[in-house]
């Protein structure tokens, strides 16, 4: 068994050999063993060298020699500490520079936090500005409509609750509330008195229609959520969505009383407003288009069933009906969405460091109220938000991914659903949900989806088509007595200048002739010809664009 | 004789590998047999003495342990190892080269005083 070193003959050393030593060792540091050990080799050197000398005069001048011959107690002490250092088992070695390495990398990284949350964004651009500038087009104020939208909107009359809680109200595309006569009296009243309640909204709402463009400045709000673009004031859509009612119903009232040109008109107001809508810069205000498209074309259709029409009227509507587009039929986009996103980054990213700035943990608090599902539970934590905005895509990175996704959506959107399945495009939210769920969160919550809506506006196209096709087909039929046996036939006799394009097939809308009788319809989301019959809801009424038929267009009702 | 302490620095660690080469000695033992085997004209500093053999331990040339001496008394006896022996080898290999190389630049001076 090794002898262990001990310390118990210093005391028999002169003191200034006990002090030099003792010196060395406390300068030394490092660990107590080694130390010992040092005590103990230096100790025994200064006994050797003191052996056989008795006298303490002798011994003291005798050690004070060898004292200057060892030298510098402290630069002693270095080198000991230095090569006893050295000595260390491999293991020893390992772990101490692993905790070295841990420690230099936990402190650099403590930096790099403080400096990670401290981060502040840099607003730099107008976004708001440059919405405005891009919707503005080079026309004089005069042929704005939204000044008398604005004055439409406030000056509509919601109706009251009796009248908004009654069915024919709430779903007025029931063929059962088409004809007035067909509701009792009191919601027939009630109606009327609604309708003409809203007389003087309406009238603007005509004039708004009547005008080239329609050019709506976005503002700010005038609250505290500050200037971030996702805030900014639209329209009361909801109001300008009662006034599209308001015109359904209108027509319906003239229908009663057997003013159908006036009927049409009021059609056609609708129709105007949804055209204007439809070009604005948001989704939400090109829905409100679509709808206004879609209330008027299928008001438009149901009024068309009327015996008393005259070919003369009807090519005066169709030639209004076509008039609406006379251009390409407007395809959704999201302009504003693109600027809500980059305004976004701007407002909560860094404006420099790598990658061009990082996420900011405050910011995504923040956010934590427009977020859903795990993304809404990482902002809530403030350890977790942090770890998200570490995780995070870069500024760089996540504006050239959302760039990207937009651009692709702009360029699909031209592609009609049929067109969209047949090269197997994957879906917009596929598309999203296949990237890194928390690499690129902000954009997983904040892109919208364009392919649900672009198929909307290819459906209201296949609508506006449509109507015109039916417009057609009813003039050919009062002026020559039948039905063309083709839609080319109807083309030939210069009653059509196009075919109806169907979304859902490679080709056009079905049409059938029989028994002095056409039906005209989209084989609709299955893909599938089902021969004309209309796809139903869960009630079993009928529904235009169900999964379990088709969307017939004409005969309209069941 | 006092050299150059640049000139003693490395030759130090073969010095006491030679010495240790011959049988375990403790530290002050070693410090005298420097002298001794040298004739007296070499001398390991004694702040060189320890840092240098807790570097050669700690290169595994040589190894440590206490002993109990025949007066009774501890001490941290060192000696060669393998790896110390083939390294000695070496280094004395190189200083014989130095050594002649010497010579013939100073015209067999060295030799003839040796």
């Amino acid at each position: 068994m090794e002898n262990k070193p001990d310390d118990r003959d210093v005391h028999e050393l002169p003191a200034s050999a006990t002090e030099f030593i003792r010196q060395i060792v406390r300068r030394m540091g490092y660990r107590r063993k080694a130390r010992q050990e040092v005590q103990a080799e230096l100790t025994a050197h200064f006994e050797d060298e003191l052996r056989g000398v008795t006298d303490p005069t002798e011994r003291e001048q005798k050690a004070r020699q060898l004292i200057e011959q060892f030298g510098d107690p402290k630069l002693l002490a270095i080198l000991c500490r230095r090569a006893k250092i050295r000595c260390r088992s491999l293991w020893a070695k390992t772990m101490v520079r692993t905790l070295q390495a841990a420690t230099a990398f936990l402190l650099l990284f403590g930096f790099y936090l403080i400096w990670f949350v401290s981060g502040r964004p840099v607003v730099k651009v107008d976004y708001l500005a440059q919405l405005n500038r891009m919707s503005r087009p080079e026309i004089v104020e005069s042929d704005n409509a939204w000044p008398h939208y604005e004055k439409a909107i406030a000056l509509a009359v919601e109706p009251n609750s009796e009248l908004a809680e009654t069915a024919a109200f709430k779903n007025p595309r029931d063929p059962n509330h088409w004809d007035l006569a067909g509701l009792s009296a009191g919601t027939q009243a009630a109606i009327e008195t609604w309708v003409q309640t809203n007389q003087p909204a309406w009238e603007a709402l005509a004039m708004a229609g009547s005008k080239p463009y329609l050019y709506k400045p976005y503002e700010y709000p005038g609250n505290s959520r500050g200037p971030l673009l996702m805030n900014v004031r639209t329209a009361d859509l909801r109001s300008l969505r009662d006034l599209g009612h308001v015109g359904v119903w209108r027509s319906r009232v003239h229908v009663e009383q057997g003013r159908t040109a006036e009927a049409l008109e009021d059609c056609l107001i609708v129709a105007q407003a949804g055209r204007h809508w439809q070009r604005t810069q948001t989704l939400t205000e090109q829905y409100v288009g679509l709808a206004f498209a879609d209330m008027a074309h299928q008001e438009i259709l149901r009024v068309a069933q009327r015996p008393d029409l005259t070919a003369g009227l009807l090519a005066d509507l169709q030639r209004q009906v076509a008039g609406l587009y006379p251009g390409p039929y407007p395809r959704v986009e999201m302009p504003f969405e693109r600027l809500v996103f980059l305004d976004l980054v701007q407002h909560v990213f860094t404006d420099d460091g790598p990658g061009g700035g990082h996420l900011i943990p405050s910011q995504v608090a923040g956010m934590s109220a427009i977020m859903e599902g795990d993304h809404k539970e990482l902002a809530e934590f403030p350890l977790l938000r942090t770890a998200l905005s570490l995780i995070h895509a870069r500024r760089d990175d996540t504006v050239a991914m959302a760039c990207g996704i937009l651009d692709r959506q702009k360029e699909l959107s031209g592609l009609s659903p049929y067109e969209r399945r047949e090269r197997q495009v994957p879906t917009d939210g596929d598309l999203l949900g296949s990237l890194p769920k928390f690499r690129y969160a902000l954009l997983d919550f904040m892109l919208p989806v364009l392919d649900r809506a672009a198929e909307f506006g290819f459906r209201a196209k296949a609508l506006h088509e449509a109507t015109l096709t039916i417009l057609a087909l009813r003039r050919y039929h009062l002026e020559k007595g039948q039905y063309p046996a083709s839609l080319d036939e109807l083309m030939q006799a210069g009653y059509l200048g196009s075919l109806p394009a169907d979304p859902y097939s490679d080709g056009s809308l079905t049409y059938q002739v029989a028994d002095d009788a056409f039906t005209l319809y989209s084989v609709g989301p299955n893909f599938n010809d089902d021969g004309g019959k209309m796809s139903t809801d869960h009630n079993r009424r009928p529904r235009m664009w169900g999964d379990d038929g088709d969307a017939v267009f004409w005969p309209v009702g069941p | 004789m006092r050299f150059e302490s640049q000139l003693l620095k490395g030759v130090a660690p073969v010095v006491v590998l030679e010495i240790l080469s011959r049988g375990p000695m403790y530290g002050y033992e070693l410090s005298q047999a420097i002298e001794q085997h040298s004739g007296e004209i070499l001398t390991l500093g004694k702040g060189t003495l320890y840092p240098l053999l807790y570097n050669l331990e700690a290169k595994s040339l040589v190894q440590a342990k206490w002993e109990t001496t025949d007066s009774g008394r501890n001490r941290r006896y060192y000696s060669i190892t393998g790896k110390g022996k083939e390294d000695l080898a070496r280094q004395k290999a190189q200083l014989q080269g130095l050594a002649k190389g010497l010579d013939l630049l100073f015209g067999g001076v060295l030799k003839a005083a040796l």
